[in-house]
């Protein structure tokens, strides 16, 4: 039977927003995790990662 | 046993399998390379965390998805708790992919190949796509109407190759089979081998620096080498 | 004494040193904790999509009109399903190629699915105490083919002034349209009530059941699934295979592959989805084996992106 939808702080069962650029569309959360991607990536890259006692 | 049976290769009396395979994991793969405490200067860069990131996303993934199959592939319908560990499992999975493709882009930009490492980048690339197909599976196997319409969808790419003639994606049992043993288990099976070829190989050292002699060519390397 | 990193090493051997403590097992458990965590927020936060899937039965309520079109068309054997091909049908001409390769119609009917039968003549023979139904039926059967279009071409043709009272039984204005109406009217009926989705799935003979391919291929011949796709964004010309129901962020990782639905020469090919699985099939090769691609595997020394990764060691070595 129909469970009620558990009670998910943001409810995201909405249809979704779209951002189109000519033949090129997609969601605003597919957009969101892309841009994430390459931001966390960057910044893997950039931030300085702490330094390690050296060991023989 | 005796002092002659422990080193077979050495005595030249006839090998055993076991002592033969013993060997070869030891010599390849002794504690010390298994379990390394300690890493090259150069490994210093949050980069490095991802691959790491990948395999907790993997074994969170694993985990929930094992919780899922208790009460089986329609418990998180009708259950709260089900309900909760479907989307464990799936942010796990996103988390898996992000954390994978991060891991890829970075070995992508060190060359990590380099030096023989050719079969770490293609275990890690085949493990990959594999993963594409268990999720694949995965959403197929959701019994709503996204499995639904995925189905439908993905039998005309399937039907117009001949693979959906023997990989019925309308075939839940099926589906089901291939999520939650077949693929789960080339996966971790495929990671393994990644984890263990990085293991045997190090990690990939930096290009030369600048002001250094340029690399020598290098000669034809064995199987899994390639250069830049 | 400190070793100081060579400031040129060869990749094939062992690294001379120096070395930092690394905790890999520490780093294995503070990973697992993280991500632990953030699925945990994120499933606190917005939990996941379960958009009900559409039944028989829901499709017939909802849409008889839509329900009953598509399933003369499978009467008719002229719907895409009766005229897929191989592994559901033997349709000459109806596979798709990879310029002259046929790999569609390699494995043959594997799934036979005889859309007149399996989806219309065969279920109405389910239902019990309709001898005027089974009359019609037999009648439909044993008609020759010339008349059996002639009915299906007149029912289809009124459908468009059909009425449907009550969402339910069909009224069709004046004609002759032989046993097609009655089969109809019945078909519509066995399906609201559900009964069409029970026979579809498990037949006479079988109690347990997990192939879906008949209901799901009835479905998908619809307009009534079709548009409920649509209007979640699902569609291939929607970019659909990267989407979830819903807002939620889908597989983003698909991206290439429903890229090429989108433009030419795909967009407009009977043969897309083939030559685009070959195509993916050829990239994910490429991309398997960079490391001995010559030219793909040098692209990361030009691109130097190495020296912001590296960029500690460059500082010690290069002074």
């Amino acid at each position: 039977m129909p469970h009620p939808v558990i009670a998910a702080l943001f409810d995201l069962s909405h249809p979704a927003h779209y951002l189109h650029w000519h033949f090129f569309q997609m969601s605003v959360a597919n957009v969101m995790v892309i841009l994430l991607m390459i931001a966390v990536f960057l910044a893997a890259i950039l931030i300085p990662f702490p330094k390690r006692e050296r060991g023989s | 046993m005796s002092d002659g049976e422990r080193t077979g290769a050495s005595t030249g009396e006839r090998r055993m399998w076991t002592t033969w395979v013993r060997e070869r994991a030891v010599s390849s793969l002794p504690p010390e390379k298994l379990l390394p405490d300690r890493q090259p200067s150069y490994v210093s860069s949050w980069i490095y965390v991802f691959g790491v990131a990948t395999i907790a996303a993997l074994v969170v993934v694993v985990v929930s998805g094992m919780i899922l199959g208790l009460a089986g592939p329609a418990w998180w319908h009708t259950s709260s708790l089900g309900r909760f560990f479907n989307g464990i499992h799936l942010w796990a999975v996103e988390l898996f992919f992000f954390a994978m493709v991060v891991h890829l882009w970075g070995k992508f930009f060190m060359a990590a190949w380099r030096g023989g490492r050719g079969r770490t980048w293609v275990s890690g690339a085949v493990t990959f796509l594999v993963a594409i197909g268990a999720a694949f599976t995965g959403y197929l196997s959701q019994q709503n109407f996204d499995s639904q319409w995925i189905a439908s969808e993905g039998k005309d790419g399937l039907n117009s190759v001949g693979i959906g003639a023997f990989f019925n994606v309308a075939n839940f049992g099926q589906m089901y089979t291939f999520h939650v043993i077949l693929l789960p288990v080339a996966v971790v099976a495929l990671v393994v081998w990644h984890v263990l070829l990085v293991r045997r190989s190090g990690v990939v050292p930096p290009y030369p620096a600048r002001g250094a002699a340029a690399a020598p060519a290098p000669a034809a390397t064995p199987a899994g080498g390639a250069e830049q | 004494m400190s070793v100081r990193a060579p400031a040129e090493h060869d990749p094939r051997r062992p690294w001379p040193g120096p070395f930092i403590r690394y905790d890999l097992v520490k780093e294995l458990a503070v990973a697992l904790g993280v991500v632990t965590l953030l699925a945990i927020v994120l499933t606190v936060l917005f939990s996941s999509p379960d958009d009900p899937p559409t039944t028989i039965q829901s499709w017939a309520r909802a849409d008889p009109s839509d329900f009953v079109a598509t399933s003369l068309t499978e009467l008719a054997g002229t719907s895409e399903v009766a005229e897929y091909g191989p592994p559901y049908t033997h349709t000459p001409e109806a596979t798709q190629k990879i310029g002259p390769l046929d790999l569609q119609s390699a494995p043959g009917v594997r799934t036979p699915v005889d859309t007149a039968k399996d989806f219309v003549l065969d279920p109405l023979k389910t239902i019990p105490g309709t001898p005027r139904l089974q009359l019609a039926v037999r009648a439909f059967e044993a008609a020759p083919p010339h008349a059996r279009e002639t009915w299906i071409a007149a029912y289809e043709a009124a459908l468009e002034r059909a009425r449907f009272p009550g969402q339910q039984a069909v009224t069709l204005p004046g004609g002759h349209y032989g046993p097609v109406a009655p089969m109809m009217g019945a078909l519509l009926g066995l399906a609201q009530s559900g009964g069409l989705d029970g026979v579809l799935l498990a037949g006479e003979h079988r109690f347990y059941q997990t192939n879906y391919t008949k209901p799901l291929l009835f479905l998908s011949g619809g307009e009534y699934f079709e548009e409920r796709a649509e209007g979640q964004h699902l569609l291939g010309t929607q970019w659909g295979m990267m989407n979830e129901t819903g807002s939620y962020p889908g597989q983003v990782w698909l991206w290439l592959y429903t890229f090429w639905y989108q433009v030419e020469p795909f967009l407009e090919s009977p043969n897309a989805d083939a030559l685009i699985f070959a195509l993916m099939a050829i990239l994910s090769l490429a991309f398997v084996c960079i490391p001995f691609v010559p030219g793909l595997r040098a692209l990361p020394r030009h691109l130097r992106l190495y020296r912001l990764i590296w960029r500690d060691h460059y500082r010690e070595v290069e002074g």
